[in-house]
C-alpha cells in the first residue's frame, strides 16, 4: 500500500506515538486524524462536552513524513485501534501510510507487527476556540501533579486553589495535597490573582498517559474556568487538554 | 405495539447518538412497559428460555432493569421510568389481540422445542413474553431501592413521559414506539434500553443497533406537515386504537393522502372503504388530549445497596458477586449525576 499511500510517516517512538493515542483515546472513541503539511493533528471533544484535547506533531518531529495531496483526514476507531495494538517496546518506531479508504500502521522492532484499518467516517464537528484569560499559569512537574492525582484517587471531585504565587493545593475526600515552589513541585508562575474551582477526577485522570512523556506540564487556571494543561513532548509535540469545571 | 412511520420519516431527522455521554446531564423519561418489554425479549438463552430462578420466576426484565439503568446512569443520563395506568377504553381490542398473538407464540414455542427448532424456538419465545402485574410491582420495588424515580401515569406511559418533556421535567421521552411523537413529545430516543449486536431473525446476521433521537419539530418541518396531520396519517395507517387502519392505505400513502387534502375527514371521502372502530375524531383526541398527571417527583436518590442485595440475591439468586460489584458502579453513578454539569461550550467563542 504504501506505494499508492497518499500519507506516510515515521515516528521515532511507537512507545510515545501509543501514548499519545491513548490519551486522545480516554477523552473521545472516534477521533478525526488530520495531515497537512504542517503536521498530524487531532482535536477532540469528548461526547459529555465535558473535555477537549488537541494534539499537534509537527512535520520535524517525524523520521519521515510525506503527504502527496494537500491534506488527509484518517477516521481512528481509538477504541478499537488501541485494543489491537501491542504495548511496543522503548526502542520501537511507528510507521503509518494512508490512503483515503484505509492506514496501515506497522510497529517496528524485532519482529514488525503490521496492522491495516478502514478510515472510519466521523463528523467533522467545528470546535470553536476557547476564550478564557487565565489568573494563574505556572509550570509544574509533572511526577508532582501525578503523586497528587494518585493520593486523590477515589475522591470523586478534585478542588484546586491557588491561594498565592507560591502554591496550588487539590483537595478532594478530605485529603489535601499541597505542590510548591519551595519543593520544586511549582516550577515557574505568572500570578494575577488567587484562584479556586473544583473538577471532576475521573476527567482529571485522563492527562495520566501524558504524565509520563514529558517532567513538566504549563497549568492554566481560573476560578470556575475551565483548567487547561499543556503537555510538550520533545520535538515540539504538544498536547493541549481542557477540561470543564464543576458548577 | 404503536404506530409504524418510521417510512415516512426522513434519514436527516434521524440522529444517531453513537456515544451514550451525549446524552450526559439530561433527563430522560423512559416507557417503563415498553423497555421492560424488551429486557423480557431480549435477555434470554439460545432456545428461548428466559432468565430464571429456581421457583421458575422470570428474571430477565430485572436483569436488564438493573444492569441497563446502571449503565445509562454511568453515561451520566438521568432516567426517570414512567409506568402505564389504566388504558383507555379504545385500546381494549388492541390488548386482547396481542394476548392472543402471545398464546398463538407461546404454543409454536413448545411447538418449536418439541420439534428441536432452536431458531423458530427463540423466535416464539420472544414473542410470547409477558410481563404480570407482580413483575411490574418487583421492578418497581429494584427502581425505588436503586433511588431512581418512577412515575405512575393514569393511562398511558408513553403520553404521561410526553407531557413531562413538554413540561420541561425531562428532555426526551424514550421508547420503540413512534406514539410518543403523536403524543407531543418534542424528542424521542429509540433504542435506549437494548443497544449493541441484535441478530437477525432466521439469518445468521447481526446488526449494530445504536440509539437514535428523533426531534418532533424538524420532523414536521421536514414533512412540511402538523402534529394533528401526523396523527391523522397514523390513524389512517392504524394506532392502537384503530389497530386495522384503513384497508390498503400504508405509510406513505396515508402521508401523500394527508398532504394531499389536509386533514383525515376529507382524505376519507376518496376512501370509499374506510371504517373506523369510533369516530376518528376520539382517537385524534386520545394523542392531542391524553390522561396525564402533575402528581409526580423527580428525585435521584441514594442507592440502598441492602435491599438491592435482598432483591436481586436472597429473593430471585441473582449472582451476588456480580449484584455487589454493579451496586458499586451504581453508588459512583448515582452521585456523579446529582452534580451539575457545566461543559466547556459556555467558553466557547462564538
Amino acid at each position: 500500500m504504501s506505494e499508492e499511500a497518499i500519507a506516510s510517516f515515521e515516528y521515532p517512538s511507537a512507545k510515545v506515538f501509543v501514548s499519545l493515542l491513548e490519551a486522545v483515546g480516554e477523552v473521545a472513541d472516534e477521533v478525526l486524524m488530520r495531515l497537512t503539511s504542517d503536521g498530524l493533528k487531532i482535536r477532540a471533544l469528548d461526547p459529555a462536552r465535558i473535555a477537549l484535547i488537541e494534539l499537534e506533531i509537527p512535520p520535524t518531529a517525524f523520521t519521515s513524513y510525506s503527504l502527496k495531496s494537500e491534506e488527509l483526514d484518517i477516521g481512528l476507531n481509538l477504541s478499537s485501534l488501541l485494543k489491537v495494538l501491542p504495548k511496543p517496546k522503548k526502542s520501537d518506531v511507528v510507521k503509518l501510510s494512508a490512503d483515503e479508504m484505509f492506514y496501515h500502521i506497522t510497529i517496528e522492532g524485532a519482529v514488525p507487527k503490521s496492522f491495516k484499518f478502514r478510515s472510519i467516517e466521523v463528523s467533522a464537528e467545528e470546535i470553536p476556540e476557547l476564550n478564557i484569560d487565565y489568573s494563574v499559569k505556572a509550570v509544574l512537574l509533572t511526577k508532582g501533579l501525578k503523586q497528587a492525582l494518585s493520593t486523590l484517587k477515589g475522591s470523586g471531585i478534585i478542588e484546586i486553589e491557588a491561594p498565592d504565587a507560591d502554591h496550588i493545593i487539590l483537595r478532594g475526600g478530605g485529603t489535601l495535597v499541597k505542590l510548591s515552589r519551595v519543593s520544586g513541585s511549582i516550577i515557574d508562575v505568572e500570578f494575577k490573582e488567587s484562584a479556586q474551582s473544583a473538577y471532576e477526577e475521573s476527567y482529571l485522570m485522563k492527562v495520566d498517559p501524558l504524565l509520563s512523556l514529558t517532567d513538566s506540564l504549563e497549568f492554566f487556571f481560573k476560578s470556575s474556568s475551565p483548567l487547561s494543561m499543556v503537555f510538550r513532548i520533545p520535538g515540539d509535540v504538544v498536547v493541549r487538554y481542557i477540561l470543564a469545571p464543576q458548577a | 405495539m404503536g404506530v409504524n412511520i418510521r417510512e415516512i420519516i426522513p434519514e436527516t431527522c434521524v440522529r444517531v447518538i453513537n456515544d451514550l455521554r451525549e446524552l450526559r446531564g439530561k433527563v430522560v423519561a423512559i416507557d417503563a412497559y415498553n423497555a421492560l418489554y424488551q429486557f423480557l425479549a431480549a435477555i434470554r438463552q439460545p432456545d428461548g428460555t428466559p432468565l430464571m430462578d429456581s421457583k421458575g420466576r422470570v428474571t430477565s426484565h430485572l436483569s436488564g432493569l438493573f444492569y441497563r439503568t446502571i449503565n445509562l446512569l454511568e453515561a451520566g443520563i438521568k432516567p426517570v421510568y414512567v409506568f402505564d395506568g389504566k388504558p383507555p377504553e379504545l385500546k381494549s381490542r388492541e390488548i386482547s389481540e396481542r394476548m392472543s398473538t402471545r398464546e398463538e407464540a407461546r404454543r409454536k414455542y413448545e411447538e418449536a422445542i418439541a420439534a428441536g427448532d432452536i431458531e423458530a424456538a427463540r423466535i416464539y419465545a420472544q414473542m410470547s413474553a409477558h410481563l404480570t402485574s407482580e413483575m411490574v410491582r418487583v421492578s418497581k420495588d429494584l427502581l425505588e431501592s436503586m433511588g431512581i424515580p418512577w412515575v405512575q401515569a393514569p393511562s398511558e406511559g408513553e403520553a404521561q413521559a410526553a407531557y413531562m418533556v413538554v413540561k420541561g421535567d425531562a428532555w426526551a421521552s424514550a421508547s420503540q414506539d413512534y406514539d410518543s411523537l403523536l403524543f407531543g413529545s418534542p424528542r424521542l430516543i429509540r433504542n435506549l434500553a437494548i443497544t449493541g449486536r441484535r441478530k437477525l431473525p432466521r439469518k445468521e446476521m447481526y446488526v449494530e443497533v445504536k440509539p437514535e433521537l428523533i426531534e418532533l419539530n424538524s420532523l414536521l418541518s421536514s414533512l412540511k406537515v402538523t402534529r394533528e396531520q401526523l396523527i391523522d396519517i397514523a390513524i389512517l395507517i392504524g394506532t392502537d386504537y384503530n389497530p386495522d387502519g384503513v384497508k390498503g392505505v400504508g405509510p406513505k400513502t396515508a402521508y401523500q393522502l394527508i398532504k394531499t387534502y389536509g386533514n383525515l375527514e376529507r382524505a376519507i371521502k376518496t376512501l370509499p372503504g374506510a371504517k373506523f372502530p369510533v369516530p376518528p375524531e376520539e382517537i385524534r383526541k386520545l394523542f392531542l388530549n391524553p390522561q396525564v398527571t402533575d402528581s409526580y417527583s423527580l428525585e435521584w436518590r441514594d442507592p440502598d445497596p441492602n435491599r438491592i442485595v435482598e432483591l436481586l440475591v436472597k429473593e430471585f439468586e441473582f449472582s451476588e458477586e456480580r449484584v455487589r460489584s454493579a451496586i458499586e458502579r451504581l453508588l459512583k453513578a448515582s452521585r456523579d449525576i446529582r452534580r451539575p454539569v457545566v461543559g466547556l461550550s459556555k467558553w466557547f467563542k462564538s
